[in-house]
């Protein structure tokens, strides 16, 4: 039996107030299970980055619950959420991903720190994920100097190092030509096959959903279809 | 004009910063500009005091008289010499004085004293000694003597007694004389109140046997920071034998202190500007590089390096003149109220310091054009040559990175 | 946990520096202007303490002590007649448990001396030369000789007296002074020497004769001062209560009392310190505050990332804060070591010779000798690390309200 590690009941977003209201969710409802590669597409404005940011605790929903692990999280205070962004997401964005002033290991370290480790432990930690991901020789180049597909790379680097339950994706191939994008794509599939991390992405690009196990399309803030891609 | 509004506008699209490099400049003009108008408003009256108590705005001498001060250097005051001062316009008035040193007693108490024989009507032109009576008359008669409060009271002294005056006279005899203390004076300066004493000229001549001779003529001129004409005009009518000094070389110790006062608040002030001015230089730095796409877009729409930079420069200056223009109205209103009730010094506690130096009980802040300008051109000044090296850090980026460039 | 906190510590001071390098121009710019606060403020304030402390050695020196002992109305009247019976075993007995350099018993009176030509009113210092190390007249150069003793019946004047006197070493020159009965006396003396001195109010006033001498012309035991010093540069802070304890019937003055205006500007010269450090810091405050501002807000997306990735907020408000204190500390850092290069170079003094008279009239050293004032210096680091913390909370406030999702929106 798969345990539903993330649940949306009838969540709606309203950017603005009044005459200028904009309505970027309406009344979604949806189940993520635990270990799933889930991406979410459809034309841009169509809500992808707002559903996944109410999914990453970076935003509230209007109307609704969000539930992580059965816990709501509009009764979670600030820090909390903070605290359960550092400790069980991770996050790569479609750009400006890492810090310029640390290297591609020091970006890695950087969750390691935040979350407390030992020097030795984050030593160890951020070479084995560098490895895995195939960084190793760029690893004291400062972030700046990496390509964008290397960026993105390092980007999933540290989200993987703090080990994540859920990993949020939002565009993650914008800015990549298609050998970057597919090199990327096999790399989160890796992700969640081999570590049992649930990747949810959120994406334009066919070539991204197809390498997904479930895609949920949205249209103005609506999910129209929820299908499985197995 | 366009550059004008393009850089008005500019400078308000970063609100905070222009109201905070403001406000640095501003700053700098308020504390610049109140502390030199206190000292522009205490000089004049210490000059005053100290050449209305003292020597006197010019003095003429025996030409040795100054160094070393004998009885017999004395100066012929012929009815030539004095009309000859009357020809030269900036002399408000003159007064003749002779002195010497005296023991002074009473009963069985003595005391040593500055004499000085002076005109009674001459010298209440040229001296606020006279006015600063406080019991009797100021010399209304030949055997008269006009005394310290202090003297006075050391003395054992009443208003009315007579007082007997031993001294050398010119010829190498006893100069002995009898005055009545018919009215004594409270200068506020101690050494004033404490040795001095004043008989008519005439007694003082007929005592120390010095016919119609004296020491000194006092002169007082329109203004005494501007008397070098009327220095060079006296220098011209001379008598034989004699010189004339200002009141910086009689009085030393009040022009050294107000240099001294000078130099050490001009230094604080330029430690002042220096970090006011790095400060400004360090907007203007953050204000290049945050643009730095935008210049180069307006470098590649084909504007010309000189035409941006004068429009940085016209920013800065923009930014220079609405600060200094802040500064300044708020250091005129603050001194305001100020100039028109003056600043007590009792209520300070330092009237006592103050006598020393001669000054009055209230002062009052004297804003000039030198006061007024000192610290904007200062800081004016600093500015210019800061944007100019920040601008010029514009020219060295290359087009191209200048148009990759990320905000 | 401990782990936990200094591996964030270790975060932000590495995030905090690479920041500030990133942009080095600029942080040079504002490490400079610091560092010309500092060297200002510390370079000013030790000139002022220097002044401050040679004041109060030029007046303890100048035959006052830190503590001056008078009968009750001396100081209305200064006359043998109000002198006071000097006891020396007893004065021994009474300082024995004070902390003294040494005394010294005087006779002060004002006189009258005449030469064969000029009249001068002076003050009689009558002196016993063994006491005198304590005072002023050890250092005098002398031209001639020195009193030998208390029973040396000659006289000493300044260089200054004698030119107006118009006379000489070796000559004979009467005094006239009021005796034990209020009687005026003449009483010739004989000049052993002629004595320089910084102050040329000193050189026409202050003549020298024996103690002892002078008891005998005067007609009493008397004397009219006892003058004290401590082997500190300032009465230690039981010292005046003790001294005032062990001579009750004798009036007390310190340093402070002989002459108000001299009180009054060394009290000042405490206000001054603090203002001058105030206006200057105060200057400092608006390009820092700039400065950070920039800092935070051309960073929006930085924090908008780190604060998505779990950053917390006091993390954020300490990165913020942290870059200011490293560049407040460098700059304090720099500050004193160019300052103590400055003070180095000023160490022999500054020389305002030029100004004797303007010096004298403000009782100033003719030269001024810097002194380092430790409490200052403090007081200079605590408003260091509190400007820091001024001047970057408003921007590190703002860094925290930033919205990570705004802020990741570009």
């Amino acid at each position: 039996m798969t345990i539903d590690i993330l649940r949306l009941s009838n969540v709606s977003r309203v950017y603005g107030k009044d005459a200028t209201q904009v309505r970027a969710l309406t009344d979604v409802s949806l189940s993520i299970a635990e270990g799933e590669f889930v991406s979410i597409v459809g034309p841009s404005g169509c809500g992808k980055s707002t559903i996944l940011n109410m999914m990453g605790a970076l935003d509230q929903p209007t109307q609704g619950e969000v539930h992580f692990d059965g816990d709501s999280l509009s009764e979670m205070s600030r820090g909390e959420l903070t605290d359960l962004r550092l400790q069980k997401f991770g996050f790569v964005f479609q750009a400006f991903n890492l810090l310029p002033v640390l290297t591609a290991a020091e970006n890695v370290q950087f969750i390691l720190q935040l979350l407390g480790f030992a020097r030795r432990e984050r030593q160890s930690r951020t070479e084995a994920v560098l490895d895995a991901l195939g960084l190793a020789d760029v690893a004291d180049r400062p972030a700046t100097e990496l390509s964008g597909g290397q960026q993105q790379r390092v980007a999933i680097a540290r989200a993987l190092v703090g080990e994540p339950a859920l990993l949020f994706a939002d565009e993650p191939s914008a800015n990549l030509d298609s050998t970057s994008t597919r090199e990327l794509c096999e790399l989160l599939r890796q992700i969640n096959s081999d570590r049992g991390i649930t990747v949810i992405t959120a994406t334009h690009d066919p070539l991204v959903m197809s390498y997904t196990s479930r895609s949920i399309h949205l249209e103005d803030g609506r999910v129209v279809e929820d299908k499985s891609n197995l | 004009m366009f550059t004008l509004t393009i850089a008005w506008r500019n400078l308000w699209r970063n609100k905070r910063r222009t109201i905070l490099t403001c406000s640095a400049i501003a700053f700098a003009t308020v504390l610049i500009q109140l502390g030199m108008s206190f000292q522009a408003g205490s000089y004049a009256p210490m000059i005053e005091g100290a050449t209305r108590f003292g020597s006197g705005h010019l003095q003429i001498q025996h030409q040795d008289y100054k160094d070393n001060p004998k009885l017999d250097r004395t100066i012929p005051t012929s009815k030539e010499i004095i009309s000859k001062l009357a020809g030269i316009s900036d002399i408000t008035a003159v007064a003749p004085r002779s002195e010497s040193f005296a023991l002074l007693n009473n009963q069985e108490k003595s005391y040593g004293a500055m004499i000085i024989g002076v005109d009674a009507t001459q010298e209440s032109e040229v001296s606020y000694l006279p006015r600063n009576i406080s019991a009797g008359e100021y010399l209304p008669v030949s055997d008269s003597a006009y005394a310290g409060a202090i003297l006075v009271k050391n003395l054992g002294l009443q208003l009315g007694e007579e007082i007997v005056l031993l001294s050398h006279d010119n010829l190498g005899g006893i100069a002995a004389t009898v005055p009545v203390v018919s009215g004594i004076f409270t200068s506020g300066n101690d050494q004033l109140d404490r040795a001095l004493l004043q008989i008519p000229l005439e007694t003082f001549n007929e005592v120390f046997q010095l016919e119609h001779d004296v020491h000194k003529i006092v002169i007082m001129v329109r203004d005494p920071l501007d008397l070098d004409a009327t220095k060079r005009a006296i220098e011209r009518v001379l008598p034989p034998s004699t010189r004339v000094y200002d009141w910086r070389e009689l009085m030393p110790e009040i022009s050294q202190n107000i240099r001294l006062d000078k130099i050490s608040n001009g230094i604080i002030y330029g430690t002042l500007t220096l970090i006011v001015v790095l400060s400004i230089a360090n907007t203007f730095v953050m204000s290049i590089f945050e643009r730095t796409r935008e210049f180069g877009t307006l470098r590649a729409l084909g504007m010309k390096n000189f035409a941006l930079f004068r429009l940085f420069l016209t920013e800065s200056i923009v930014l220079w003149l609405l600060g200094v223009s802040i500064g300044i109205s708020v250091s005129i209103l603050g001194n305001l109220p100020m100039a028109h009730y003056g600043i007590a010094l009792s209520s300070l506690g330092v009237d006592q310091l103050a006598g020393q130096f001669y000054l009055p009980d209230r002062l009052y802040p004297h804003i000039d054009i030198n006061v007024l300008l000192v610290a904007p051109l200062a800081l004016g000044m600093g500015i210019c040559i800061t944007s100019m090296f920040a601008a010029a850090r514009m020219y060295r980026i290359s087009l191209i990175r200048a148009l990759r460039f990320k905000e | 946990m401990k782990q936990g906190l200094f591996s964030q510590f270790t975060l932000i001071f590495q995030l905090g520096v690479r920041n500030l390098w990133r942009q080095r121009r600029r942080n040079t710019i504002l490490l400079v202007s610091v560092i010309c606060a500092i060297t200002g403020v510390v370079v000013l304030n030790s000139l002022i303490r220097g002044m401050q402390a040679q004041m109060v050695d030029q007046v303890v020196y100048n035959l006052n002590g830190h503590i001056t002992l008078h009968a009750p109305d001396y100081r209305s009247d200064p006359a043998i007649t109000r002198g006071f019976i000097e006891d020396s075993e007893a004065f021994t007995r009474k300082l024995e448990s004070v902390k003294l350099a040494g005394w010294a018993s005087r006779i002060k009176i004002p006189a009258v001396v005449m030469s064969e030509r000029e009249t001068r009113g002076v003050q009689i210092v009558a002196l016993d030369p063994a006491q005198e190390h304590i005072s002023i007249v050890a250092d005098l150069p002398v031209e001639g000789t020195f009193l030998a003793s208390s029973e040396d019946n000659r006289i000493v004047l300044g260089r200054a007296l004698l030119t107006q006197l118009r006379t000489k070493i070796g000559h004979r020159i009467v005094v006239v002074m009021q005796d034990i009965d209020s009687k005026s006396i003449e009483v010739g003396f004989q000049i052993a020497g002629v004595y320089d001195s910084d102050s040329e109010g000193m050189e026409k006033h202050v003549v020298f004769v024996g103690k002892h001498t002078l008891q005998q012309f005067l007609g009493s035991e008397s004397i009219t001062e006892l003058s004290l010093r401590f082997n500190t540069r300032l009465i230690p802070p039981d010292g005046l209560e003790a001294i005032s304890k062990a001579f009750p019937n004798l009036e007390v003055v310190d340093w402070k009392n002989i002459d108000p205006i001299l009180a009054f500007m060394y009290e000042s010269v405490n206000a001054m310190v603090y203002i001058w450090l105030a206006i200057v810091f105060t200057a400092l405050v608006f390009g820092l505050m700039n400065t950070f501002i920039t800092a935070v807000l051309e960073r929006t997306q930085e924090i908008g990332l780190c604060k998505s990735m779990g950053m917390k907020s006091s993390l954020v408000l300490y990165q913020v804060v942290t870059e200011s204190l490293i560049i407040m500390l460098l700059g304090l850092i720099g500050g004193l070591l160019l300052s103590w290069g400055v003070l180095q170079l000023l160490g022999d003094g500054i020389d305002l010779s030029a100004f004797a008279a303007g010096v004298e009239m403000l009782n100033l050293a003719p030269k001024i000798r810097p002194a380092v004032v430790w409490q200052d210096i403090n007081i200079v680091i605590v408003a260091t690390i509190f400007l820091a913390l001024v001047a970057s909370l408003y921007p590190a406030i703002r860094a925290v309200r930033l919205d990570p999702l705004v802020a990741l929106k570009d």
